[in-house]
This record gives C-alpha cells, structure tokens and sequence, in this order.
C-alpha cells in the first residue's frame, strides 16, 4: 500500500499540465480550416459521393433498360403462349370426369386417327402355342378371329 | 455561450436542415479538446492538425448516422482516437517498422521539438508514456492526463471498465519504473 502510495506521489509530483503549444493563433484558424475541408470534399451526410452514388445515373439507364427488355420478353411470350402441356394423369383425370359425354364411336375414331397400325409382335413360335395351349383356344375361334 | 451537448443532440434529431448548423457547434465545442487528444496520440503537431482535420471530416459523413446511442463527447472522440490510431498504423506501415519503435523515434522528437514547452521532469514523463503500448498509453493519457471517467473512456476505446482499471494501474507502475530508472 505504502509503495503505491508512493508510486501515486512521485507522479503527482509531476504537474500535470500540457507540456505542448501550438503556433501563434493556431486554434483561430482551425476551425475554419474544417469548415473548407468540409466545403471542399463536398461531402454532406445526404450527398455521401460513394461509388453507389457516383454511378447512380448510370444505374437508373441500366434498370431502365433492364425493365424495358423484361417487359418485350412477357409480352412476346404472352403472345405466343404454347399450348398447355397436359400430363396422362391430367388427361385420365378430364377423361374420368367427362366419359358420360363420350360415346363409343368417338373413341372409335380418335383411336382410329393416331393409326397406331399393326403392333410388332415379340413373340417366339413356341410361346405363341404355349399360350394357345393353355389359353385352351382351338383352330375355329382362331379363323374367326382372323375374319 | 457554449451549446450544451444534450441540445446539440436535440437540434440533430428535430430537422435534417440543423445538421450543418450542429456540426459548426461542434466543431466550435470541440476543436481544441480533440486537437489536444491527437496531439498526445500523435505527438507531432503538423500531423495532429492534419488528423485532427480528418477526425471532424468524419465525424460529419457520418452525423446523420448518429443515433444517439452514446454521447456526442464519446463518439467524437471515438473518432478522434481511431483515426490517430489508424494514422500511427499507416505511417509505420511506410517506414517498415513496428509502431512501438515508432514511439521510440517519437520519445527522441520531443527532445528536439520547438512545440515542447515542458521542463525536464514533463519530458520524462512524456518518454515514459511513449515507453508504454499504445493502447496502455492510450488509457493513461485518457485517465491520469485527461481526467476522463472510466466509463467514457470505456465507450471510447470499445473496453471495459475492468481491462481499462488493469491497464491504467500497469500503466502507473511502469512510468514509476521508467521515471526511477532516468
């Protein structure tokens, strides 16, 4: 404690005033010295001249432009709207709802337009009798098939 | 008659149209106290009086940023101080060597230097500041010099009360050192 203290003394023993000075009429003049510094920067809170603001011109012309070839861009495809791409559960579902409205003939002829033509067959000689074996289809009901 | 700073504030916060005339205020409150502030940081006077001058071009870009969160005292001389700082960095950055070194060369322009008024004994007190890091010498100057409370210094330098009262009780013991050795 008693070090301390004596720390304490030996600086207080030191006045404490500003060793320093400033040339003649310094503190007169500095504060118009800010005041030029200030004016030429031109810098105030509201016009900040960041890079932002520098090109802000710039960037106004360049959205612009942006909005304007966005704009052509949905008005051609606006006018050139594909048709409606409709997905098979789409379709079965539409099909589903409106089949009191179909009648046979006319899925008759919208098959017989898409003239899907003869299948080809992928079937060996011995699988074909295998099935007529076991499907127990004789020679009559095949000629009467085929007529 | 001095403009207080709680009607600064005031002024600041009732039209954006005052903010030029607060700034005049404060730059008029102001000017010599931030001078004094660098000048212990920076030593010289042609670089306190250019810092000083960079110190309020900041503190005006940035017055309409001000929300008030701490005093206008306190963040004046938060800018004051980082810009002293940041000059120091710079300036030993161009002549290569480590910013301690620097307050050597420092410690040995006070004893040539023509704005010096002191006698011997502030001299050394100075050189013993100069001995110090920074931010301990930082810390001195604010407490022991400036008579600044704790608290403000604390929002000044972004630390707390308790690394600030450690810092300033080193910072005692070693200029007690150094003022015994010379």
């Amino acid at each position: 404690m008693n070090n301390k203290n004596n720390t304490r003394r030996k600086l207080t023993d030191i006045p404490k005033e500003n060793p320093f000075r400033v040339p003649e009429g310094y503190f007169d003049k500095l504060q118009d010295k800010i005041d030029k510094a200030v004016a030429i920067r031109q810098v105030t809170p509201d016009e900040k001249r960041g890079f932002f603001s520098l090109l802000r011109p710039q960037l106004a012309l360049a959205a612009g432009f942006a909005g304007l070839v966005l704009l052509g861009y949905f008005a051609v495809k606006l006018i050139l709207k594909p048709e409606p791409e409709t997905s098979q559960n789409d379709l079965a579902e539409y099909i589903e709802f409106h089949m009191d409205d179909f009648d046979e003939s006319q899925i008759i002829d919208a098959l017989g337009e898409q003239d899907p033509g003869i299948p080809e067959l992928d079937y060996t000689d011995d699988e074909i009798i295998y099935y007529l074996v076991t499907e127990d289809i004789d020679e009559i009901t095949i000629m009467e098939e085929l007529q | 008659m001095e403009t207080s700073d709680s009607e600064l504030l005031a002024l600041l916060r009732e039209s954006r149209d005052n903010h030029h005339r607060v700034f005049q205020l404060l730059v008029k409150k102001y000017h010599q106290k931030i001078y004094w502030h660098i000048r212990q940081i920076v030593i010289d006077h042609e670089d306190a009086n250019d810092v000083t001058q960079n110190a309020f071009i900041k503190a005006w870009e940035n017055l309409s940023g001000f929300r008030g969160e701490s005093s206008l005292y306190t963040w004046l001389y938060r800018i004051a101080t980082n810009e002293a700082l940041g000059f120091l960095k710079r300036k030993n950055k161009r002549h290569l060597f480590s910013i301690d070194h620097h307050e050597q060369l420092l410690a040995g322009q006070i004893e040539h230097d023509p704005l010096f008024d002191g006698d011997e004994i502030q001299r050394r007190l100075q050189q013993a500041m100069l001995s110090l890091p920074t931010k301990q010498r930082l810390v001195f100057q604010m407490k022991y010099m400036q008579e600044m409370k704790y608290e403000d210094i604390s929002h000044i330098l972004n630390t707390s009360v308790g690394a600030l009262k450690a810092s300033y009780y080193h910072a005692v013991k070693k200029i007690e050192q150094f003022l015994e050795k010379y």
